[in-house]
């Protein structure tokens, strides 16, 4: 009797094993209503197919993401994946460039119907080790109503930088008298962000990927500061109260805002002035730095491998890439995914997306590299000596490039 | 005065049962404070960042670095100005308001809640109310300032006020605390004591200095603890209000400074050598603290 029970019990487990699908474990940063998109993602991959379930948990947003990975890293529970911020510094810091060769090996891929900038925000000393996933740009929004008041035509967006100035200028009103504008012209939370797509629109590379060289202290450098300075001086752009330019410009006290394109869904409708939406002004030429999260692969046995590279090709695929952006507002990364019906109607029907997702073909993104929140950290005390006038503008871009360079070789 | 209770001495059993009842409590305070307090002054003598593989043992250059970065010091100085204005302006301030509350005075109950009001609010979302109050050209305390024909501040936003601006939010937000505290000592003086000094003469301030003070110094005494203790460890308020350190640093407290190194920056070592510093300085103040405090303490 007791043998029977045992041979049942031991094929009840054999068979419950063999059944069971490879269960894995994706993290994504993706909060609220981007975060539900991408979770009936993940719900419709475990419904279509029975060989893998993938265990989707929701990670915080990019700044709390970030610390799981870390304690995740020391307490060594990665998990098989996910969407993160700054992904490159968690794989190919690390020597993990195991999607590299997945992506090698997928035939079905072509890996040039991605942007070539997409794939240089995946890299780490050049080699690519996650895939651009929920990706935005900054874009600039500008308030129509004080575009008339100020007498500007709402429908002509500035489109260089010397347009931004004379507008912005035009835009600030000290209405009291008391030498406080009340109403600015431009302004921006992000402002290194903005300062990175300035001295790449000056043709300032800002730093030499292979070499980790930071270019701050060149020509192309310099005359990007001084142009944030005579935003400061002709009073187009107020001193240190970039922490709240968001929320001036949504309460109509702001005139242009220059922040992330995945504002565009929220917004658009909602604020209580006619909202515009346009391409960054462009300098010398167009540019847009990106900026976003990626998805990355940690290695653990082939067959989990196998099996999250299966859920982040399917996830992928242009179709998923195509609704993602149309439900989120995220760039579509594909340039396949554009041509897909629903998201060619839908950019018909709210043409401002098609403003951000068109602006794409401007990115650029140097290599993620150890110091990429050091150098930032750096930009927004550098602008801020610059606008307190503490520094010159060529001062403060050699401070930035002296402190940048010595932080990298301390850590080399 | 009364003396403390000697201590009595307990059989083999008793103080067993007293090491099993302790027992969780020690694992979770070894686990999570005294492995982690061992580990950061290990971690601070390396240069690992958690996330590389490599975690190489660098002896003191961290602490050089830090020593010898600006905003380290400047951290220092402003979490030692933090601490020298919020810790007496709270005791004085929780302190008359308490006897103020003390007394029989009209809708008692309802300033008791709404002093302590503030004390319940989650941290963040009292912090963002007053982001709005401190906003610079549509706040409701610059339009005060106007009424009165003074001229606006920039509070968060300006150097010389930014940390102001955090003080006086951060005694509106834990000021209750205190009160309450004060409140319930105050309340554990037996009236006896007054009124005998108050047939024999005494005036209200004699009163107050020769005895509600004195016998209100434990509680001074843990209320300055707390407060050396919280004021060191303050960092949620600023990095809301002044998330990269306020105009030119004048918010970033040294806790702030840690946060940055670590998870900005991924400067692991340089977070812990910096932690190093900070515990040993809130050590040496408790224990000079606890030391004035043995002369000055009466117990009833």
């Amino acid at each position: 009797m007791k043998k029977v029970m045992l041979i049942v019990i031991v094929v009840l487990l054999a068979s419950l094993s063999f059944a069971k699908a490879t269960e894995i474990t994706f993290w994504y940063a993706l909060s609220g209503h981007k975060g539900e998109v991408f979770k009936d993602f993940i719900d419709e991959f475990n419904s279509i197919q029975d060989d893998i379930y993938v265990k989707g948990v929701f990670s915080g947003k990019y700044a709390d993401t970030s610390q799981k990975l870390m304690a995740a890293i020391a307490a060594n529970i990665l998990p098989n994946g996910g969407v993160v911020p700054a992904g490159p510094i968690f794989t190919g810091a690390r020597d993990n460039y195991l999607i590299l060769d997945y992506l090698e090996n997928d035939s079905e891929l072509d890996m040039d119907d991605y942007y070539p900038a997409m794939w240089d925000y995946a890299r780490y000393e050049g080699k690519i080790c996650a895939i651009p996933y929920n990706i935005s740009t900054p874009v600039m929004y500008y308030n129509k109503d004080l575009f008339k008041s100020a007498g500007l035509d709402p429908e002509k967006p500035p489109q260089t930088w010397d347009e931004l100035l004379t507008y912005a200028k035009a835009i600030t009103k000290d209405e009291n008298g008391d030498g406080n504008p009340e109403i600015w012209g431009f302004d921006a939370n992000d402002t290194p962000w903005i300062f990175k797509a300035f001295l790449a629109q000056n043709e300032c590379g800002i730093i030499e990927s292979s070499t980790l060289n930071p270019l701050f202290d060149t020509e192309a450098g310099y005359e990007t500061a001084e142009f944030w300075k005579k935003l400061i001086d002709e009073q187009a752009m107020p001193v240190g109260i970039h922490d709240i330019a968001e929320k001036r410009f949504l309460g109509g006290t702001l005139g242009i805002y220059m922040g992330s394109s995945s504002r565009i869904g929220s917004w658009l409708g909602n604020t209580e002035f006619d909202l515009g939406v346009a391409y960054l002004p462009a300098g010398k030429v167009h540019s847009i730095p990106i900026g976003g999260a990626v998805i990355v692969l940690f290695p653990y046995s082939d067959k989990e491998n196998d099996a999250t590279y299966e859920f982040i090709k399917w996830v992928t695929e242009p179709e998923r890439v195509a609704q993602f952006s149309i439900n989120t507002g995220y760039i579509p990364t594909r340039k396949s995914a554009l041509k897909i019906e629903e998201l060619e109607d839908f950019m018909e029907e709210v043409p401002e997306y098609k403003t951000a997702f068109e602006q794409l073909k401007y990115g650029f993104s140097y290599w993620h590299f150890y110091e990429m929140g050091t150098m930032d950290n750096l930009i927004w005390e550098g602008l801020e000596q610059i606008e307190r006038e503490l520094m010159g503008p060529e001062e403060a871009m050699n401070w930035i490039s002296k402190e940048l360079e010595a932080e990298i070789e301390a850590n080399k | 005065m009364m003396k403390r209770r000697s201590l009595v001495k307990y059989n083999k059993k008793e103080t067993m049962v007293a090491y099993i009842c302790l027992l969780p409590a020690l694992t979770f305070a070894f686990i999570f404070v005294v492995i982690p307090l061992i580990n950061v002054f290990y971690l601070s003598l390396t240069n690992w960042d958690l996330i590389k593989t490599s975690k190489k043992f660098i002896g003191l250059q961290n602490y050089k670095y830090i020593f010898s970065d600006a905003k380290f010091t400047k951290s220092i100085v402003n979490t030692l100005l933090f601490a020298g204005v919020k810790i007496p302006a709270d005791l004085v301030l929780s302190l008359c308001i308490a006897m103020l509350l003390d007394r029989k005075i009209w809708v008692r109950r309802f300033f008791r809640a709404s002093y302590f009001a503030p004390v319940v609010l989650p941290m963040v979302a009292a912090t963002l109310i007053w982001i709005w109050i401190y906003d610079p050209t549509f706040g409701p305390l610059n339009q005060i300032l106007e009424l009165f024909g003074l001229s606006p501040v920039k509070w968060l936003y300006d150097p010389k006020w930014a940390m102001f601006s955090v003080i006086l939010f951060s005694l509106w937000k834990g000021l209750g605390y205190n009160i309450v505290i004060f409140l319930a000592g105050l309340q554990a003086i037996p009236d006896t004591y007054s009124e005998a000094a108050r047939i024999d003469g005494a005036n209200d301030r004699q009163i107050f200095f020769k005895i509600t003070l004195p016998l209100l110094s434990p509680i001074v005494n843990f209320v300055v603890l707390m407060g050396i203790i919280n004021s060191f460890k303050i960092f949620t308020q600023i990095s809301v209000m002044t998330p990269e350190g306020g105009p030119l640093y004048s918010t970033g407290v040294m806790v702030f400074y840690i946060y940055q190194q670590a998870f900005e920056k991924f400067k692991i070592g340089r977070a812990s050598a910096a932690a190093v510093i900070l515990f040993l300085m809130v050590l040496a103040l408790t224990g000079v603290q606890k030391k004035l405090g043995k002369k000055h303490i009466h117990y009833m």
